[in-house]
């Protein structure tokens, strides 16, 4: 089994499984506040995997991605708080309520290309937030407050840590099944060439539509994920810079590699966090930096290190071709 | 419905349409020639009020030529950006250099907030005064009036540029084909210079003629970029004459949707429309369905 696996893709494996096996053990060792962290870019980088399924092999530019982080975060909070059934009920809902709303957006947004496709997904989420805004079962303005769960505080804040690894974990093994399978492979196409796709006979419509509910259903786990471990869900954090946001994070993690999202979540993340003490400063050397990455790099920091990889690796076969070729 | 409240409805509509189409003839414009979806234009709106209320307010000129000044630095800037940010690895595909411009925004806006955000709002002198006439029993002030006309101006003075200069002439065949262009002996990378330059000018513009309505803060072109993508959806990306007709319908239709339905509603209405049109027509209003070859 193995041994279909191209080396690339096998690289990424050891990095995943290592990066997996030392997530666990971080979620006994570390802090409170690290491990909170960490829960965060797991939620960016669960959200992060499905937009890159769209964006990076179909060629779909959803810029909504945040409209489907808030119905799973308002859904999570309506069910257990306003209606005080268990999350179970909350996570069905939100998974179902997503890919309603991905069938309801995408059947008339898959119809376009590019950028009109970017603004209409866009204004889709831009709407949403509009709406949680302005109705009372929504909270309002003000949001809402969640009842305690027992998720969000359990072993003292591992329960969730754990639930989020698991999740993101789930999402990157159904992205890498989806990416190698007969789906993954039309996808790819479409996203090339939809005149040629269609002449092969793949449903369009179909493919890309999948894709985007795929995204949907991602943003919203993630989305709710994140109702959870704040315990509050408010119209402002999940506005439309939400969107650009995790499009943001897609492209500069490195779109159409599945390890790419959680680059870009870690990036997202991380920089403000370590730029801190710049205070007022921090948002515009994160602004810096990204405009850095992504003009320097088109195949974002996964470009980057896969250069760097590359060069070391050309760098060792010559020296070891040289140490042959001395006498 | 009475006529003073219907005059105002369209009076409203037509002047936030007006701007909306005005700032979307810069986003077509852009993207039209080098396929790059600017979401900055905004923000580099925005950035133009505070260069005239932070610098050019303390030139020893007339308001008109503080004006004047602001229009002519936001068009440097401009130009500025495209050889900062856009020339860098111009080989890579549209969506990359699209996400660039969101980099931008993003920056834009840090900067802003980080120098300027803490006194805001703040105020904007009008160019028109203030007062207002008096139409047929209906009332219209200086500043709606000055507003209608100047995006109506410099729409139409655009347009004829477009179809009328040499270097329109030029801009139209980089927006068919860059390759084919440059080989007839169009500079291309002057052209694509020019168009962002005046795009800057536009941005400016637009952005001169909220912010004395609206007082300026940090967000004051977060409602307008939106609409203004819009109208240009709209009007079908490619078109100019489409993307004025989809702001004009776009603000019109927000006009009456906040008097009969609700002012709450505005936002939502919007996304209706361009729902159901994009579902009429794929390709736009005005637009029509670009073949590709295989």
């Amino acid at each position: 089994m193995l041994s279909r696996v191209p080396p690339a893709a096998r690289g990424g494996w050891l990095v995943a499984g290592v990066a997996t096996l030392l997530l666990i053990l971080a979620g006994f060792t570390l802090g409170n506040y690290e491990r909170y962290l960490i829960v965060i870019w797991l939620i960016y980088s669960i959200s992060g995997l499905g937009l890159n399924l769209p964006i990076g092999f179909g060629q779909i530019y959803s810029l909504g991605q945040g409209g489907f982080m808030l119905v799973g975060a308002y859904t999570t909070a309506i069910v257990t708080s306003t209606w005080h059934l268990p999350y179970a009920v909350a996570l069905i809902a939100s998974l179902v309520l997503a890919v309603v709303v991905g069938i309801l957006v995408g059947l008339p947004a898959m119809r376009l290309r590019l950028f009109s496709l970017a603004i209409v997904t866009f204004a889709f989420g831009f709407m949403l937030f509009h709406v949680v805004k302005s109705f009372q079962f929504t909270g309002g303005p003000q949001g809402l407050f969640m009842d305690p769960l027992w998720l969000t505080d359990a072993f003292s804040g591992r329960a969730i840590y754990f639930f989020a690894l698991l999740v993101a974990v789930l999402g990157l093994l159904a992205s890498y099944s989806i990416a190698h399978s007969k789906s993954g492979r039309a996808l790819l196409v479409v996203g090339q060439n939809e005149t040629a796709a269609r002449s092969l006979g793949i449903n369009i419509t179909y493919y890309k539509l999948a894709a985007f509910i795929f995204a949907s259903v991602l943003g919203a786990l993630a989305g709710s994920i994140h109702a959870v471990l704040t315990s509050y869900v408010a119209p402002e954090t999940y506005a439309a810079e939400l969107s650009v946001t995790m499009f943001a994070a897609v492209m500069i993690g490195g779109k159409g590699k599945l390890l790419g999202p959680f680059l870009g979540a870690a990036f997202i993340v991380g920089i403000p966090e370590v730029t801190q003490a710049a205070r007022g400063l921090a948002e515009v050397i994160y602004a810096i930096l990204f405009i850095l990455v992504v003009t320097v790099s088109p195949g974002g920091i996964l470009g980057i290190l896969e250069g760097l990889i590359g060069r070391l690796r050309r760098g060792s076969i010559k020296a070891a071709t040289a140490g042959e070729r001395a006498p | 419905m009475d006529t003073s409240l219907l005059s105002a409805a369209i009076v409203g509509g037509v002047l936030n349409g007006s701007l909306y189409a005005l700032l979307g003839l810069a986003i077509v414009l852009i993207f039209r020639t080098t396929t790059v979806a600017n979401f900055a234009q905004g923000e580099m709106a925005m950035f133009s009020v505070f260069i005239l209320i932070m610098f050019a307010d303390s030139l020893p000129l007339p308001l008109w030529g503080q004006w004047f000044v602001t229009v002519l630095v936001s068009a440097v800037a401009g130009a500025l950006v495209y050889i900062v940010l856009l020339r860098p690895n111009p080989q890579a595909e549209h969506l990359n250099l699209t996400v660039r411009t969101l980099g931008l925004y993003t920056l834009i806006y840090a900067v802003s907030v980080y120098f300027w955000g803490a006194n805001e709002p703040y105020t904007v002198p009008s160019l028109f005064g203030d007062g207002t006439i008096a139409i047929g029993g209906f009332h219209i002030s200086y500043d709606q009036l000055g507003t209608i006309l100047v995006t109506v101006v410099l729409g139409a003075l655009f347009l004829l540029f477009f179809q009328l200069t040499q270097l329109g002439l030029a801009m139209r065949a980089v927006a068919i084909n860059p390759e084919v262009a440059g080989l007839l002996g169009v500079n291309v990378a002057k052209i694509t210079l020019m168009v962002w330059f005046i795009a800057g000018a536009i941005g400016a513009v637009v952005g001169l003629l909220v912010a004395p309505v609206s007082f300026l803060d940090t967000l004051l072109m977060r409602p307008y970029i939106l609409k203004a993508f819009t109208a240009a959806i709209l009007g079908g990306l490619y078109s100019f004459p489409g993307v004025i007709a989809g702001g004009l319908v776009l603000g019109l239709a927000e006009s009456f949707a906040s008097i009969w339905i609700s002012i709450h509603l505005r936002e939502p209405f919007t996304f209706a429309i361009l729902l159901i049109a994009l579902l009429l027509r794929p390709g736009g209003l005005f637009g029509r369905v670009h073949k590709v070859r295989v």
